[in-house]
């Protein structure tokens, strides 16, 4: 039985797309075949983490939803990047990078209906364990059909007062759409903050699960998206804490 | 008839047609009918008698309701499942663009924060 996994954040650099590759890559490499589609229409940038160039693009989403494509002509295999063997696979579904296409998808907007065809088609066609959704910030409707869709929701906030507001809501809302599994994940935390105190905090606010609370790392700023954290530091205690979290999605 | 089915049929009854399902429209439904709407977006079809199943229905009730959700615009019912010959009820999405539906969600959402 495949698995839908979102992972999202009310606010916009929470290191959501971060989080979606890292987990996306420690899950292939269990021996999983993964797929992570960047639903971020307006501003895609998971691509860059594996290395995709716009040259390599045959297609992107944006293409399947305009009709130009099926969605597994836009799946790219990044798995030989991140060393991923056999029989784990990571396909990225990369939205596109093109200025002139992200305008028209602003100006134009699109069927948003399309994307539950499309995620149903690559659970299918790629014979998926996992497909991970890699969501736009806030709450709009292809934000919504995810989460409805999913069998867990990560939510990934900083302890910082804008993120705790905004996660409220992202809260609510899966819990009215019943996601089985839902889960915070706190990111960024400066070092000097006890991080028992946060989780605490943060759980007591919410009533929900803190599945990890990572700090902020230089090693992840001196990384500066140029690859999949995980893979360059796969012993580094951010990493430790991502395993944690695969643990419990794949449980 | 049981409670359930009164109910399902008031709300279903009073429902202004939209055609198809969208996230922002299961936020406006009853849980039973969300849940179920759910499961047929992830599966994209099932019969009618699991349909029922899936809001605790009786075999009567469960294909009165899928008529309706018919009306609403929620499914349709085009084949018959091969082994049990029972209807299939498939989802029919909503095709809308994002700028069609901003408005709608943050209006159910504000609603939902106020009552």
């Amino acid at each position: 039985m495949s698995k839908i996994i979102s992972v999202h954040s009310f606010r916009g650099g929470t290191g959501k797309s971060n989080t979606s590759a890292n987990l996306g890559a420690l899950i292939a490499q269990q021996g999983k075949r993964v797929g992570i589609v960047d639903t971020d229409i307006q501003s895609p940038g998971i691509h860059v983490l594996f290395g995709l160039e716009q040259e390599q693009m045959k297609h992107s989403l944006n293409d399947y939803l305009w009709g130009n494509c099926d969605i597994e002509q836009a799946a790219h295999d990044v798995g030989a990047a991140l060393g991923i063997q056999a029989p784990g696979k990571i396909y990225l579904i990369p939205s596109s990078i093109k200025a002139g296409e992200i305008a028209r998808i602003i100006r134009e907007g699109y069927d948003v209906g399309l994307l539950n065809d499309g995620f149903q088609r690559l659970l299918e066609e790629l014979e998926l364990d996992v497909l991970l959704i890699d969501t736009h910030p806030g709450v709009g409707e292809e934000t919504l059909l995810s989460i409805a869709i999913s069998d867990a929701l990560i939510i990934v906030m900083r302890p910082d007062q804008q993120d705790y507001q905004g996660t409220g809501v992202t809260v609510e809302i899966g819990r009215k759409l019943n996601v089985p599994q839902m889960m915070l994940l706190v990111n960024k935390t400066p070092t000097q903050f006890d991080f028992a105190e946060v989780r605490a905090r943060v759980e007591g606010t919410f009533g929900c699960e803190v599945v990890g609370v990572l700090p902020h790392s230089d090693e992840m700023m001196m990384l500066a998206s140029r690859g999949v954290f995980v893979v360059e530091y796969p012993d580094h205690p951010i990493a430790k804490t991502y395993r944690e979290v695969v643990l419990r999605l794949l449980r | 008839m049981s409670a359930r089915f009164v109910a399902l049929r008031e709300e279903l009854s009073a429902w202004t047609r939209r055609e198809g399902v969208s996230a922002s429209v299961l936020l406006e439904l009853s849980p039973p009918l969300r849940r179920t709407l759910q499961r047929l977006l992830r599966e994209g079809s099932m019969t009618v008698a699991d349909l029922g199943a899936s809001l605790a229905l009786d075999a009567d009730e469960s294909g009165l309701i899928a008529d309706l959700m018919v009306d609403c615009g929620f499914v349709k019912v085009q084949e018959t499942d091969a082994a049990s010959g029972d209807p299939v009820v498939r989802i029919v999405h909503a095709r809308q663009t994002r700028a069609d539906t901003a408005a709608a969600y943050w209006s159910r959402i504000l609603t939902d924060s106020d009552g």
